[in-house]
């Protein structure tokens, strides 16, 4: 039986250990190969997505692959999706083992493994802080450190604190209990099913968060990790994927009852094509859910629950169904988030469907849908409290918290244009707890609920100006029952 | 407490709002196949008389309706999830008048325009079905093809209520109705321009359905076998035009009385558009009743008969 290599939590390397050394040597070595060697940088970066006109490393030299290989291998990243897990996970592997392949060619040692970047780790206090051998634009020899980008926010190049705690927690997404929702409005885990999706749509609530938060948190405006196209440029993406495909493996381990798919669709119907250090290779998602064995042969440091087992009591109907849920209210125009709060008013109606149904055995789900968010802000990012009274400062009401919504590939997410269709971005949220709570409360009405959406606080990106960002549209808030 | 069925049945229009919709569609869909076979439809005099241009433009809704309305089952759930569950059919309802109105007439106007350039009546219908199956390859690579395929699964804010519901419902089955028609109109075309081939119907419709909803598709492997199969029909019909070939054609005549005719006869190419079927005299040739002294053939779709010729 083969070697099952473990993936490192890059805060807790000992000191002297090589593995960001040579990861830093590989990156460098990758960095020079040309545009068009699928084992580049650059290469590797575009199966993410690529832009010439956002390209910043763009030569008159460039030479590109062929528009069939393009097709095939080039801007593939699936998100909103629930190939978003799977996906990332296949990419991960590849890069990781060109990367060893080039560690070894370089003469280091054999079996090299992705860190992961865990920010969300009670025991370090630094751990939201990108790892100091990502920070010095110079190695100890003067030489320019490949670790490094100009391009991050100025707390992640600083060595500081990246974002908030609320950004890198992941305790959401643990808690929810299914892979794709097949319920209307709901959220779940890994993102909804669909067919191959390189644009936007509904995220799932790992993709929220702490994954899209932690992408602006890092980039912040302007910054390459705030981009589908420029995020995997950064060499810290990888470790902060790394993280993320192990709250997968987290979330599976935490509950008997979390599950992958079964569906043959999201199994085997749909393969992806990667390149590796030796050539290509396809995966289909059934072929990557167990990282132990078969092709992948590698595990997490820290697999344990970081919840303890916490979560909330599901509400199923039978066996393996959701609850049914319906549309309850909705915003009646599209509106402008332009960086200050704005509240959009939702009248509720009253349930004549699923919902009146379900009412008679349980109280079912919540959720709150944001719909249809398009713009070209790129690292913005907003937090959303319901009910905040008029005129109040929603940093001095954090109980009226009930989600964020991370702005990461808005600007992509909002083209109609190379394979997308131009939807946005859309963001769920369950709002059941917090519902329950201004119930009891009295701060609960039935026939009205106020959104107010809130500006995170943004960053500086290095030298760049900062500057006001472009208005943000919201095409719909709605609210749904089971 | 609502008895177990009451629950499956809200579970099933819970999930499947669209289920009507494509009730209506398979409806239609048996119509055109039956078109094809027993002619359910007037049929027309001439192709250019007031019956042959409406019965072109109900052949054109009816096909219409069979095989657009399968390839916005995912737009379809969205504007019925995106709404209160009390008009959530009337949702559904609006969009389809939009999106089925606007694709219906494109249908219209190609067919008829077809029709008016003699398309239809060419020595050889299969030369330009051919050509438009290239046409159908070269469109299927193409960047603006791709991206209105995309489009197809567009979402637009809907209003929860009111006119604006209304309104937003028409505009989201626009929109949709557009992309779809930008995505498939090479496609559509081979079916338009053969309206009694049940495989030209059925081919289509099964490209159309495999680029919706194959978990993939490569475009540029279905332009190529789109270029391979217009060829092969190309070659066939300049191979019997170039030997002046007889072929072979099956007409079916409707008697008086419903019941069924059917001669086997041979026509050659040349014999183009005009057929004289008085050798099947003295066999009374009647539409629902009517004296007709024309017929139709599955080969040509239109092969026009006058006894006193």
């Amino acid at each position: 039986m083969a070697e099952v290599r473990v993936r490192r939590d890059v805060w807790m390397l000992p000191v002297g250990d090589s593995i960001l050394t040579w990861y830093a040597r590989a990156v460098g070595e990758m960095q020079r190969r040309p545009l068009h060697d699928p084992t580049s940088w650059r290469y590797q970066a575009a199966i993410h997505e690529y832009s010439r006109s956002d390209d910043p490393h763009a030569s008159p030299t460039d030479v590109f692959p062929s528009g069939a290989e393009q097709d095939r291998f080039w801007n593939q990243c699936q998100h909103s999706s629930w190939y978003f897990l799977p996906w990332h996970r296949m990419y991960l592997l590849c890069f990781e083992r060109i990367v060893a392949d080039t560690i070894a060619k370089l003469g280091g040692p054999p079996n090299w493994s992705l860190p992961y970047w865990n920010y969300a780790n009670q025991e370090v206090s630094k751990a939201r802080c990108l790892p100091p051998a990502f920070v010095s634009p110079e190695l100890p020899d003067g030489s320019v450190n490949p670790l490094w980008i100009k391009y991050r926010s100025f707390n992640a190049n600083a060595g500081s604190l990246v974002g908030t705690p609320s950004h890198a927690d992941a305790s959401n997404a643990l808690k929810e209990p299914w892979f794709t929702a097949t319920t209307v409005g709901a959220t779940d885990f890994g993102g909804p099913k669909t067919a191959f999706n390189h644009e936007g749509g509904r995220l799932g609530s790992l993709d929220t968060r702490p994954h899209g938060m932690m992408h602006v948190a890092v980039g912040g405006r302007l910054g390459w990790m705030s981009s589908f196209n420029t995020a995997a440029l950064d060499p810290i993406f990888w470790l902060h994927h790394a993280n993320i495909d192990r709250l997968w493996t987290v979330w599976k381990k935490r509950d008997p009852t979390h599950r992958d798919p079964t569906d043959p669709d999201w199994q085997t119907k749909r393969a992806f094509d990667f390149h590796d250090h030796a050539g290509v290779v396809r995966f289909t998602p059934s072929e990557v859910v167990d990282t132990k064995g078969g092709l992948l042969g590698y595990q997490y440091e820290d697999e344990t629950d970081p919840l303890g087992g916490e979560g909330p009591q599901v509400v199923v109907e039978a066996e393996g169904e959701e609850l049914m849920a319906e549309m309850v209210g909705a915003t009646e125009q599209p509106f402008a988030l332009t960086g200050k709060a704005e509240t959009a008013r939702v009248a509720l109606n009253t349930p004549s469907g699923p919902a009146v149904v379900n009412e008679a055995a349980v109280s079912g789900p919540i959720y709150l849908n944001i719909e249809n968010v398009t713009g070209s802000s790129t690292g913005d990012a907003y937090e959303v409290y319901l009910n905040l009274p008029p005129g109040a400062d929603h940093h001095d009401h954090p109980e009226l918290f009930a989600g964020t919504l991370p702005l990461f590939g808005l600007a992509e997410a909002s083209r109609g244009s190379r394979g997308r269709s131009g939807n946005g971005l859309h963001f769920a949220l369950d709002i059941t707890e917090l519902v329950a709570r201004l119930a009891a409360e009295g701060a609960w009405s039935p026939a009205e609920v106020r959104v107010t959406f809130a500006p995170t606080d943004t960053e500086a990106t290095g030298e760049l100006p900062e500057a006001a960002g472009p208005p943000v549209q919201v095409g719909r808030v709605s609210v749904y029952r089971s | 407490m609502r008895p177990h069925s009451g629950r499956g049945i809200l579970r099933f229009r819970s999930r499947h709002p669209e289920w009507w919709a494509l009730a209506l569609s398979a409806l239609a869909g048996a119509v055109a196949i039956s078109e094809m076979t027993v002619r359910l439809l007037p049929m027309p005099q001439h192709t250019d008389d007031l019956m042959g241009k409406s019965r072109m433009a109900a052949n054109a809704l009816v096909m219409t309706v069979a095989m657009m309305v399968p390839l916005v089952v995912r737009p379809l759930r969205t504007v019925a999830g995106r709404s209160l569950w009390r008009r959530r059919d009337q949702a559904v309802g609006f969009f389809l008048v939009a999106y089925l109105g606007r694709s219906g007439i494109a249908a219209i106007i190609a067919t008829q325009l077809a029709l008016g350039s003699g398309l239809y009546t060419l020595r050889n219908p299969a030369i330009s079905a051919a050509l438009c199956i290239f046409a159908a390859a070269l469109w299927q690579i193409t960047p603006v093809k791709r991206a209105a395929l995309e489009e197809c699964d567009r979402t637009i804010p809907l209003a929860p209520a009111g006119w604006a519901a209304v309104r937003d419902d028409l505009r989201y089955g626009w929109v949709i109705g557009e992309s779809c028609l930008t995505n498939c109109w090479a496609v559509m075309a081979v079916a338009w321009l053969l309206p009694h081939s049940s495989a030209a119907m059925l081919g289509t419709g099964s490209i159309l359905m495999l680029e919706r909803y194959s978990a993939r598709i490569n475009q540029r492997a279905l332009a190529g076998a789109l270029s391979i199969v217009g060829l092969l029909l190309l070659a066939t019909a300049l191979r019997g035009s170039a030997t002046g070939s007889s072929s072979s054609c099956m007409l079916n005549l409707r008697g008086g009385r419903g019941v069924q005719l059917c001669e086997r006869f041979q026509y050659r190419n040349d014999l183009a558009s005009k057929v004289d079927v008085s050798r099947l005299l003295p066999i009374e040739v009647s539409v629902r009743g009517l004296p007709c002294t024309s017929v139709q053939s599955d080969h040509l779709p239109f092969i026009v008969a006058d006894r006193r010729s």
